[in-house]
C-alpha cells in the first residue's frame, strides 16, 4: 500500500445532494483534506468530517491574478503531498471544469511518481443539462469561458447548444467582488450578434446550490444582456439560431434518409 | 439542529418525503423564508465563513 497519495473530489453543485459516496469517502479518511469551495455549508461539513482540514481560500487570494492564486495552489497541494501522507483535495463542482490547481497538481504528482487521480464531481453543466431540458447530443454543444471565447474568437458553430461561463467577469482576469462590468458584456454581446440576431431567445442559468432550492432560469432576448441580473456564478446559454442543413453527398455515402434522423 | 445539519437532512429526503416538511418548519422564520423566496443569499448569512470564491450574491451587472 502506498504511505502517500493525492485525490481530488469534486463536491459537486447542490450541498451534499451532488456528493458521490466515493468523494465523502476520501473527505472521511484521508490524512488531510484540502478545500477550494464556494459554499460556506461544504466548508463547515468538511471540517466536522475529518480532524486535519485546510482552507485554500487565502491562497486563492494572495495574489491579485488568479492565474498566479492557481500556480500558488498547485505548490501547496504538492508541498502537502510531499509529506508523504494521504491527500484529499476537495473542489466545487467538478475538479477539472473550470478549475486549474487540482489538475496541475495531479500531472506533477504523477511525474514525480505518486500516486494521483481525480474523481468526477456534478458540474454546472451537468445541472444545467437536466434544468434546462437539453440533449448536448441532440445537435452538438459547445461550452467557451466567456473571456477566452472572446480573447481568441473561438470558432463556433451557431446551430449547435452554446454555453458561455464566466460572463459576469468577462475579460477580468484579476479577483473581483464587485466590478462595474458593463463593458465586457457589451463587448460580448456585440460579438455574439455577428452571428445570433438581437432577438435571440438566451438563458441566464444559475444551479440550485441547496436542496429545496429551484434553480435561476431567466429567458431574455439577446439584446436584454446588457440590463440583466449577472453574478459571477451566471451561465449564459444560447439555444441553436438555425437547424443545420444534412450533407447530401454524406448522406448518400452512408446510405442513410434524412427522413429517418 | 445546526444549518448544516438541516441542509444535509435536507439532501437525504425528496421533495414529497413527509420528514421534509417536518424538518422545514422545525427551522427559524429565516431559514422558512429563505427556502419559501428561494433566497440563496438569505441563506447563506447563516453561516459564519466570508465567501472569496465566486457567489450568487455578488451582481456584476445590472
Amino acid at each position: 500500500m502506498q504511505s502517500a497519495s493525492l485525490v481530488v473530489v469534486g463536491s459537486g453543485i447542490k450541498f451534499m445532494s451532488h456528493l458521490t459516496t466515493e468523494a465523502k469517502a476520501y473527505i472521511l479518511q484521508s490524512d488531510i483534506v484540502l478545500y477550494l469551495v464556494n459554499d460556506p455549508a461544504m466548508k463547515e461539513w468538511i471540517q466536522q468530517n475529518n480532524k486535519q482540514t485546510e482552507s485554500l481560500d487565502s491562497i486563492y487570494t494572495q495574489y491579485h491574478l488568479r492565474s498566479h492564486c492557481y500556480r500558488a495552489i498547485t505548490a501547496h497541494i504538492l508541498e502537502t503531498l510531499r509529506r508523504n501522507i494521504h491527500v484529499c483535495v476537495v473542489i466545487y463542482g467538478h475538479p477539472t471544469v473550470y478549475a486549474q490547481p487540482a489538475l496541475g497538481a495531479v500531472l506533477q504528482a504523477k511525474n514525480e511518481g505518486y500516486y494521483a487521480k481525480i474523481l468526477p464531481g456534478i458540474s454546472s453543466i451537468d445541472c444545467l443539462y437536466a434544468d434546462l431540458l437539453i440533449d448536448p447530443g441532440s445537435c452538438g454543444c459547445q461550452s467557451f469561458e466567456a473571456t477566452d471565447f472572446l480573447l481568441r474568437r473561438r470558432k463556433f458553430d451557431p446551430n449547435s447548444h452554446m454555453i458561455l461561463f464566466q460572463v459576469g467577469c468577462v475579460g477580468i482576469i484579476s479577483h473581483t467582488k464587485s466590478p462595474k462590468n458593463w463593458i465586457g458584456i457589451h463587448l460580448l454581446l456585440k460579438y455574439l450578434n455577428k452571428f445570433y440576431p438581437l432577438e435571440h431567445e438566451v438563458i441566464l442559468y444559475e444551479a440550485a446550490q441547496y436542496p429545496c432550492f429551484e434553480p435561476r432560469i431567466e429567458k431574455l432576448a439577446l439584446r436584454e444582456l446588457m440590463s440583466a441580473r449577472i453574478s459571477l456564478i451566471t451561465t449564459l446559454y444560447i439555444s441553436p439560431a438555425y437547424k443545420a442543413q444534412d450533407d447530401k453527398e454524406m448522406l448518400k455515402l452512408f446510405n442513410i434518409n434524412s427522413n429517418d434522423l | 439542529m445546526n444549518t448544516v445539519t438541516f441542509l444535509e437532512k435536507l439532501a437525504n429526503n425528496t421533495h414529497h418525503s413527509a420528514i421534509l416538511h417536518k424538518l422545514i418548519n422545525n427551522q427559524s422564520e429565516v431559514v422558512k423564508k429563505a427556502l419559501e423566496t428561494n433566497d440563496v443569499a438569505l441563506l447563506r448569512k447563516q453561516f459564519a465563513s466570508i465567501d472569496f470564491l465566486a457567489d450568487v450574491e455578488t451582481v456584476v451587472q445590472g
